[in-house]
Parts: C-alpha cells; structure tokens; sequence
C-alpha cells in the first residue's frame, strides 16, 4: 500500500470504520479519490471531509507533535429521518472509538457538533446533517 | 468533649464570598477580549474570494452577562452581509470541503483564555485575601 504519510492514514483510519459498516454508502470510497459525490447519486449517503492542524504537544521541548484531525461528516438523507439514521450509524462507528495509526498514539474520537444545513434548492429532495468529530493523536504507538 | 476552631475556614468563605460578588464585572473583561481575539482570528482564516467579499466583516460577537454567568458568542452577525454563508463555510457540504476559520480561532485562543481565568481568579482572592 502506497504511503502518503501520516495525515493520510489518520484520514484512512477514520474511513476504513466507516467502511465496515455495510449499511453505510461512503465518499469517499474505499480505494481513495476525491470527495466527490456522483451526480444523481440515490441517498441515503455520507460524504467526509478532513480538515487537520498541528498543535503544540504539550511537552517541556515545544514541539508540535500534536495532530488534530477534523473530520465533517455530511449525513445525506432523502427525509429527515433518513439523515439522522445515517448520524446514526457514523456514530456507531467513530464515536469514542480508538483508531489505530502506525507509529500514533491515538486518543478516543469525540464529536464536537452537529449542524442540521439549510437546503435552500428549490425542489431539493435531500436533507443534510453535517456532523463534525474530532480525532487527535501524538507521537509513538505504545502511549509512551 | 472535642472543640474544632473554624474561624480561619469561615474567613476564607468570606474571601471566596467577596471574590464571588466581583467575578462577573471583572469576568466580564476576560470574556470579551477573549471573544473579540477569537473573531480577529476567525475574520483572518475566513475564505475570500470573488464571490464572497463580504463574508468575513460580517464576523462579530457579543458578551451577555447574567446572575453567575458570562457568555460570549461569536459568528456571522444576522443582517450583516453574506452572513448566512457562514454556516456552509465552516462546515462545507457533501460536495464542497469546509473551510474552518471559527473552530481553529477557538481552539488557539483556549489555552490564552483559561490562562487570564486563572489570573483572574488568584488576582480576586488576592485583593480580597
């Protein structure tokens, strides 16, 4: 498997709990591409998309060894009750959840919030949740 | 028969109790330039473009005080100028990435804020030690 570093794998640690739920239809999808979702794409569906930085680690050297990955889960639905079912089901996969990343010292995934978004399209036939999490991790794999 | 002398106890509540009745004018300050840090900050990460000139001046906050509590809030102000943008700027949707600029602004201001709470706090019992 191609290496594409650290902030990658934290993306893919996050995507692949996402991709064992088989009731959950996934962008990106498993294989890598961008977070595109086809058009006329039936829902229900969640895309994500990944925002990171990297804090200060909090150690007496000052070295920002933190990483704080963002994760925005758009929990696509065709009612509202579809959308808060596919909320549903990325919480059942990411929520306190410890990922494993080669060489990371993983801390359990949090949300942060959730953002019911206005769909302003006239006719629009979707209803989106965007709910956001939190996955933070600091050097080494053993804790230490 | 066992006798307990609590006068330096009770007149350390009266400490605390003094400190308590200045927290919220004095908090007050703490919470509005914290706030006011984070919406620079915000106005400074926000995305600009083209299409979105006025999103970020449309940033603001406010500090709201009642009985034992302080608030600030910061965001696109209703009204102002392509405010109602801000919630799929921040956030993005199921085909466009987000673009964080209030989260981040909170996130490096907390360290700063809990430092000038903690200031705050030694600084009222001292006066009133």
């Amino acid at each position: 498997m191609a290496d594409y570093g650290y902030l990658q794998d934290h993306a893919d640690a996050m995507l692949a709990l996402l991709y064992a739920d088989p009731d959950l239809t996934v962008y990106p999808p498993e294989g890598g591409g961008p977070t595109t979702v086809p058009a006329g794409t039936e829902p229900p569906y969640v895309s994500v998309h990944f925002a990171a930085d990297r804090p200060l680690g909090g150690r007496l050297d000052h070295k920002s060894t933190r990483l704080r990955m963002r994760a925005y889960a758009h929990c696509v639905g065709a009612n509202d009750i579809a959308a808060r079912a596919v909320c549903d089901l990325v919480a059942n996969a990411w929520l306190d959840v410890k990922p494993s990343v080669d060489g990371r010292n993983t801390y359990p995934i949090r949300s942060e919030l959730s953002v019911p978004q206005a769909n302003e399209v006239t006719g629009s036939t979707t209803v989106t949740i965007t709910d956001t999490y939190r996955l933070e991790s600091g050097p080494g794999s053993d804790g230490s | 028969m066992t006798s307990l002398d609590m006068s330096e106890v009770l007149a350390w509540a009266r400490v605390l109790e003094r400190a308590g009745d200045d927290v919220v004018d004095e908090g007050k300050k703490v919470v509005a330039k914290g706030s006011l840090n984070v919406k620079n900050e915000a106005r400074q990460l926000a995305p600009r473009g083209p299409h979105i000139p006025s999103y970020a001046s449309s940033i603001g906050y406010d500090v709201t005080t009642g009985a034992g509590w302080i608030e600030g809030e910061i965001g696109p102000v209703k009204g102002r100028r392509q405010w109602g943008l801000g919630n799929l700027l921040e956030y993005g949707s199921a085909n466009n990435p987000p673009h964080p600029h209030h989260e981040p602004a909170l996130d490096h201001e907390e360290p700063r804020f809990i430092a000038a709470c903690e200031a705050l706090a030694a600084e009222l019992v001292t006066r009133h030690g």
